[in-house]
């Protein structure tokens, strides 16, 4: 009897950890709007530091070793300005090719008019 | 649309991707550990359908540009 009831136990521990997640992430609002993403993104980044440095400090207090977070590399890279730079640089390049080539060659042509 | 608002538009789509894609790829393990044997299609499943619901969370804000976002104070 116990038996038979196990894999019936095992599916209700199963729906109930997956409708459990499914209730928690409809609770935070994590798959709403976009503003509520955005918060509970900076909810996360504000409590995540903090549950590590509690877990850490209790850690080191019962096994004496300290655990620590890296500092998050700051990246100050305007992708818009770098693009926009490129462009400008590539569009500059290419209206002044016709007389960069021309000047090239008429230096080229005289090198080989001289060597001669 | 001034630069400041495109700037926080922006940065609230990618943050929404952020999360939608991590909800969607958790929500996946979790359905694939409990349902489906530790198969991949509900990773990928749930990964797509979180980078679509970003997705098309972004398009509706970049297209009603004079929506505004605001919060609700209680009255104390």
């Amino acid at each position: 009897m116990a038996s038979r009831l196990w894999p019936v136990f095992g599916f209700f521990i199963k729906a109930g950890l997956a409708g459990g997640s499914v209730y928690l992430v409809y609770d935070q609002g994590l798959l709403g709007p976009s503003y509520q993403g955005q918060a509970a993104l900076l909810r996360a980044q504000e409590a995540i530091p903090v549950a590590f440095s509690r877990y850490t400090d209790l850690i080191s207090k019962h096994m004496g070793v300290r655990l620590e977070l890296p500092s998050t590399p700051h990246f100050n890279i305007n992708l818009r300005d770098s693009w926009n730079s490129g462009i400008n640089s590539l569009m500059d390049s290419l209206s002044a090719a016709p007389s960069t080539i021309q000047v090239y060659s008429r230096e080229a042509w005289n090198y080989l008019k001289g060597q001669k | 649309m001034s630069d400041t608002d495109l700037g926080r538009k922006w940065d609230r789509c990618l943050a929404d991707t952020v999360v939608k894609l991590g909800t969607g790829f958790g929500l996946g393990i979790v359905f694939s550990l409990t349902f489906f044997k530790r198969r991949m299609w509900p990773l990928a499943f749930g990964s797509g359908m979180g980078l679509g619901m970003a997705y098309s969370n972004c398009q509706h804000d970049f297209q009603a540009p004079y929506l505004l976002h605001g919060k609700y104070v209680k009255e104390q």
